[in-house]
């Protein structure tokens, strides 16, 4: 994933360095072209400055510096030159400029005829001196790009960072709601360009808080409304268990069938029952032993019935939640450990604090869920089939989803590992207090 | 000394900033994370202080060619190392397995790690010859700098640049470039092994320095773009359209597979 801001920083940074840099160079090659110019005219100005001297004989220790060197000539024969200066011409007696090379270092030559007077001066000037005298000027004005360079690219990270503070303030808003956090975001004083992304936001958030909300009123009002003629379905079933033999094939289903119907409903009643609001409300302080004791004890005729060894084990372990939750909670891993375990199997509660952290642990002696299954068991009405089909068990999907829900709302964790058993797998949920 | 120590660092840093920029893309392109070029520039760094600390005891190895023979064999093992990324990228081997990416990855970082060994020692022992002369300090200084962030500069915009192309330009653009910069490696080892009279000499093909020469700044920016030479011999330029062509042949291949790979991932 490409950062904004990152790629922002580094493309403006680059951009601006290749530029500057380039253009440093540019003006330093052009600005030594220059300095060259404006040292040949200097050595031009001293050349008429010398054709001027008035000398007499053969002078040949004028004061010089050690980077000029300069003879005068009339008719061939030298009348003047500085003491650094070798006897032989320094350059040919042609007009303009040239490089010779004598005494170590390379001069840069010029010839200059002066016809008033008849006189030749050859005068010759250090290029090395030429050229660092001239580099250094330059460069006075090549280091401050240098040294701004820092500055601009803080003053870019700095800027950008700036300007880019909403879509920031945005993703953290975002990034920080919670699944069932549906209000609207905030996002200040936004920038123009997010204004229509934040609308956009909040008006799909708005329709998916309403579209959830009739979601949860019609499943509600629907399962509510469904109980009733269930009821009554019940007590006309009861009532024709009395009429017809008891082995009758097509009552048992009809049984099973509305039996199942029941459970549906029951269960999408709890799901939305079980709202964050609702369940935060009632925190108090619980012993899980306690309630697994009463929810065993609730539900023994299901072990009983399928002839299932059920074993609690641990201490008494207080966790601050809701007794509702809490139920429901126990009430589905130990109702679907006993489903999927097969008759004469085992299922184990466990209770106990890890790293100061209480847990609960439910395992059984079923077929197990597969790896790659674990995520998904917790979606609505998805149903794992691996050996038994969905008929097989009754059920609807909805219980682990009513158990994740009730989790999350606990700010625990679960997960699901293999059981301690030969077979079968544990649920372990893990309480953040 | 200033432009001279631009177009030496610039030319130094352009080449691996390219080759690191190819490779990042190649590696952004497979969702790969980028950490493994703090590894390789880590690395590399330590590794091209001390071969230019030793450089003096290198050169002497072999008859007192051993520097053109090290670094020659730097150059023929990198080339070898973007084969095998070469291959690796356009067979998807990686893609599937977390055994292939490690094996990317690890060949990623040697290819950057070992051309950071061979520029960096050259630029730490022109550095070293260079700011022993105290009229050059400043000089020498800030024309380093100036290179170092030309070289690095174009190596951003062209990694950003790569990202900015659709999936089949990425992949054909980059691995032309692959290819050359290749080429240039292979060119440039015969060229040292030439030097070293490990190789026989073979005539010039042409002479392009009236057009551009290699010792301008622009010359050596393409040197260290695409290893542009302006006098090659036939042997150099063989080696560069050999390795270049090998590049292009194990890379185009296998190409319906990329866009496979690309609607994947996007998926």
């Amino acid at each position: 994933m490409t950062s904004i801001r990152t790629f922002l920083i580094l493309s403006v940074v680059a951009v601006l360095v290749l530029f500057n840099f380039i253009a440093a160079i540019q003006g330093y090659s052009s600005g030594m072209e220059k300095a060259g110019l404006l040292f040949d005219e200097k050595m031009l100005n001293t050349a008429k400055l010398i054709a001027n001297l008035h000398v007499e004989g053969n002078a040949s220790n004028i004061e010089h510096t050690s980077t000029i060197a300069f003879q005068l000539w009339k008719n061939s024969k030298l009348i003047a030159a500085s003491s650094n200066a070798p006897k032989n011409p320094l350059t040919d007696f042609q007009p303009g400029y040239d490089y010779t090379n004598f005494d170590g270092y390379r001069w840069r030559s010029l010839g200059y005829y002066d016809r008033k007077r008849d006189v030749w001066i050859l005068l010759t000037e250090r290029d090395d001196t030429r050229f660092l005298l001239a580099e250094n000027v330059i460069l006075e004005s090549v280091y401050p790009i240098l040294l701004g360079i820092p500055i601009i690219c803080l003053a870019i990270w700095l800027i950008i960072g700036y300007g880019l503070r909403p879509l920031s303030q945005l993703a953290n808003e975002l990034r920080n709601k919670k699944t069932s956090d549906l209000t609207p975001i905030t996002t200040g004083d936004s920038a123009k360009e997010l204004e229509q992304v934040s609308s956009s936001i909040n008006s799909l958030l708005e329709r998916l808080n309403q579209t959830l909300e009739r979601e949860k009123l019609f499943t509600a009002d629907a399962a509510h409304e469904l109980r009733t003629p269930i009821s009554a379905l019940k007590i006309q079933l009861h009532n024709i268990k009395q009429e017809m033999p008891s082995n009758s094939d097509a009552l048992k289903q009809l049984n099973d069938g509305v039996n199942r119907m029941h459970h549906i409903i029951e269960q999408l009643l709890l799901l939305y029952r079980t709202t964050p609001e609702e369940l935060v409300r009632d925190f108090s302080k619980i012993d899980l032993y306690t309630l697994a004791q009463n929810n065993i004890a609730e539900q023994y005729s299901l072990f009983e019935e399928k002839q299932q060894n059920i074993e609690l084990d641990g201490v008494a372990t207080e966790v601050n939640g809701n007794i509702f939750g809490l139920t429901a909670l126990l009430q589905n891993l130990i109702n679907n450990a006993s489903k999927y375990t097969p008759i004469g199997g085992h299922i184990k509660i466990t209770l106990g604090k890890n790293k100061d952290k209480p847990f609960l642990r439910v395992e059984d002696t079923g077929s197990g869920i597969p790896a790659e299954a674990h995520n998904r068991v917790f979606e609505r009405f998805y149903r794992h089939n691996n050996q038994q089909t969905a008929s097989e068990i009754p059920g609807c999907g909805l219980g682990l989803t009513i158990v994740k829900h009730i989790v999350e709302l606990h700010n625990a964790s679960i997960k699901i590992e293999p059981s301690g058993f030969a077979s079968g797998c544990a649920f372990i949920v893990e309480f953040n207090q | 000394m200033f432009l001279n120590s631009i177009a030496l660092i610039s030319q130094e840093v352009l080449e691996a900033s390219i080759l690191i920029s190819i490779l990042m893309a190649l590696a952004k392109q497979l969702q790969l994370s980028q950490r493994w070029v703090l590894i390789a520039l880590v690395m590399g760094s330590i590794f091209a202080f001390i071969y230019g600390q030793n450089m003096g005891d290198v050169s002497e190895w072999f008859d007192y060619v051993g520097q053109e023979i090290v670094n020659a064999s730097i150059q023929l093992l990198i080339v070898i190392l973007m084969f095998l990324a070469t291959f690796l990228y356009s067979h998807s081997i990686f893609s599937s397995n977390k055994q292939g990416q490690i094996i990317f990855l690890a060949n990623a970082i040697a290819i950057v790690a070992l051309a950071i060994v061979r520029e960096g020692a050259e630029i730490y022992n022109y550095l070293i010859g260079a700011l022993v002369q105290p009229d050059y300090v400043l000089t020498v200084t800030a024309g380093s700098l100036i290179g170092t962030g030309i070289g690095i500069s174009i190596g951003v915009l062209f990694y950003y640049a790569m990202g900015a192309l659709t999936g089949k330009k990425r992949h054909i653009i980059g691995l032309v470039l692959f290819s050359l910069i290749a080429g240039s490696m292979t060119s440039q080892a015969i060229l040292l092994l030439n030097q070293a009279d490990w190789l026989i000499s073979t005539p010039v093909l042409w002479d392009s320095s009236h057009l551009l020469s290699e010792h301008s700044l622009t010359g050596r920016l393409l040197y260290g773009l695409i290893g542009y030479e302006a006098t090659p011999s036939a042997l150099e330029f063989a080696g560069y359209l050999g390795t270049a062509l090998i590049i292009l042949f194990i890379g185009m291949k296998k190409m319906p597979k990329i866009k496979c790979l690309e609607q994947t991932i996007n998926a």
